[in-house]
């Protein structure tokens, strides 16, 4: 570990090429921007810059990181108030309610990240909507060994997933 | 479900098809006989069928007609007058039983597992952060705002009571309170003490058997306290309130202390040892997922991880 360049010394050094990357990632300049702060925002809470020996890699790790889980959101924000939007007004949860839930989704999503959407499909009707193996075999059009066959592989995904 | 996978792998694997069956089928005595006796087979089936649990968990938190949709299952047609009535989790005793989903209580009693974080807004618009391993009940009445936090640890943000005049806001904890001063501060709950972390404004504590002393702690300090007595105020560790962004912030903290801040956040066995215990490790670790931490640190520090499962990690120092 050699000696440290300071976080305005990784800034001056990095933060061109930072932006440009994130831009690439995100389409739009001002959220890349925003972006950017946030990272240097972690790397100085961090003070690790010490550890640092390849600094864009670093950069780009925790970049990366608050790229993903911003598109997240943004996806779980606008699937959660159309799901919303469907429901007859007096069955909206409260804004308390709702922050919980948007919570609990994103934990959701994490786990159930990288299933098929079909085994997800089958897996969430029988799971969330507690429906029968024949009424998901006939919503999908697939066999009830399959919807047996899915649900048991997204939860072993699930399961696996936890943190 | 071959031999490649470990006995843990292959538990979950064998858990979650118990979980399809049992799912998809009307439950028979000698079906449960058969899903108890596999059940009762091993730890580690015991500990599969503990996530399972686990992830049931988690799904009965959102009402199926806005998790379905908005997971991605579009398409399903959902009856909005069906009740929630949800899949519950399956006891030791091995009892199958379907429950109401409690989910309008949840504002009073809330609590995470292991590895979990939740934000969510009280009724007076105040923001509650909870981490990992946490049990705490919203108590707000006509004349006090009340968290008890029973374990683990939050982060609370107040708002202005919006009832007038204001009720107090206050935070109790098995060793003492502490009365929020319009402000944001971290409450961390440990087997011997608390600790208070100030980031706006004040609070004042105060022991719990000792309610006549009062201490206010400005921001920018923390304060350790017992049940009898309040210890030195001490100026926040950096990045003290991080775990909200799913960070660990650790600057020149010993390996073993920085493990056993990890280990919060994980199942599992996790330690390190004896001759590296000191060393001083500074960084940035993501809690979100531990293992990423632990690679974290073997590739800026001269130790490597031992992996015997998942569940059972040991740092050493790397062989050169």
């Amino acid at each position: 570990m050699s000696a440290a360049p300071p976080v305005a010394e990784l800034y001056a050094d990095h933060h061109a090429w930072l932006k440009s990357w994130l831009r690439r990632k995100v389409g739009c300049p001002e959220q890349a921007a925003d972006l950017m702060q946030d990272t240097f925002i972690k790397v100085m809470l961090g003070r690790a810059e010490a550890q640092i020996r390849e600094p864009r890699a670093y950069l780009a790790t925790i970049a990366n990181r608050l790229t993903v889980d911003f598109f997240r959101r943004q996806q779980l924000e606008r699937s959660y108030l159309e799901a919303l939007a469907a429901l007859p007004e007096n069955e909206w949860p409260s804004a308390e309610e709702s922050a919980l839930f948007k919570a609990a989704l994103l934990e959701l999503d994490r786990l159930l990240d990288g299933l098929g959407p079909k085994v997800k499909q089958a897996f969430l009707l029988a799971q969330c909507d507690n429906l029968g193996y024949a009424e998901i075999a006939a919503r999908l059009n697939i066999s009830l060994r399959s919807v047996n066959n899915h649900v048991a592989r997204a939860m072993a995904h699930c399961c696996l997933a936890l943190p | 479900m071959n031999s490649p996978l470990d006995p843990q792998t292959r538990s979950i694997h064998e858990a979650a098809d118990w979980y399809a069956r049992l799912r998809g089928a009307t439950v028979t005595p000698s079906l449960e006989h058969e899903w108890q006796t596999w059940l009762q087979a091993s730890d580690a089936n015991r500990q599969a069928w503990h996530k399972v649990e686990t992830v049931c968990g988690r799904f009965d938190r959102v009402p199926g007609r806005l998790s379905v949709p908005t997971l991605g299952a579009s398409g399903a047609r959902r009856n909005a007058l069906r009740k929630l009535a949800l899949f519950a989790v399956l006891g030791a005793g091995g009892m199958l039983a379907y429950r109401q989903s409690p989910w309008r209580e949840w504002s009073s009693d809330l609590r995470t597992a292991t590895g979990e974080r939740r934000d969510l807004q009280l009724a007076d618009g105040s923001l509650l952060q909870l981490n990992t391993r946490t049990a705490v009940d919203v108590r707000f009445d006509a004349d006090q705002r009340l968290l008890r936090l029973h374990a683990g640890e939050i982060l609370v943000t107040t708002h202005p009571d919006p009832i007038s005049p204001p009720r107090p806001f206050r935070v109790d904890t098995a060793h003492g309170r502490i009365l929020a001063l319009g402000t944001r501060f971290n409450v961390r709950v440990e087997r011997d003490q608390t600790t208070v972390s100030v980031l706006e404004k004040a609070v004042e504590v105060s022991p719990a058997t000792q309610s006549e002393i009062r201490q206010r702690i400005e921001a920018g300090q923390s304060l350790a306290f017992q049940n009898d007595r309040l210890a030195r105020p001490f100026v926040n560790a950096p990045g003290s309130a991080d775990w909200t962004n799913g960070s660990l912030i650790v600057v020149d903290r010993p390996l073993d202390e920085v493990l056993a801040e990890l280990s919060r956040y994980r199942s599992g066995h996790l330690a390190c040892a004896g001759e590296i215990a000191d060393l001083r490790i500074s960084g940035a670790f993501p809690l979100d997922n531990t293992d990423e931490a632990l690679t974290a640190l073997a590739e800026n520090f001269p130790v490597q991880i031992e992996y015997r499962t998942r569940y059972w990690a040991r740092v050493v120092p790397r062989l050169s």
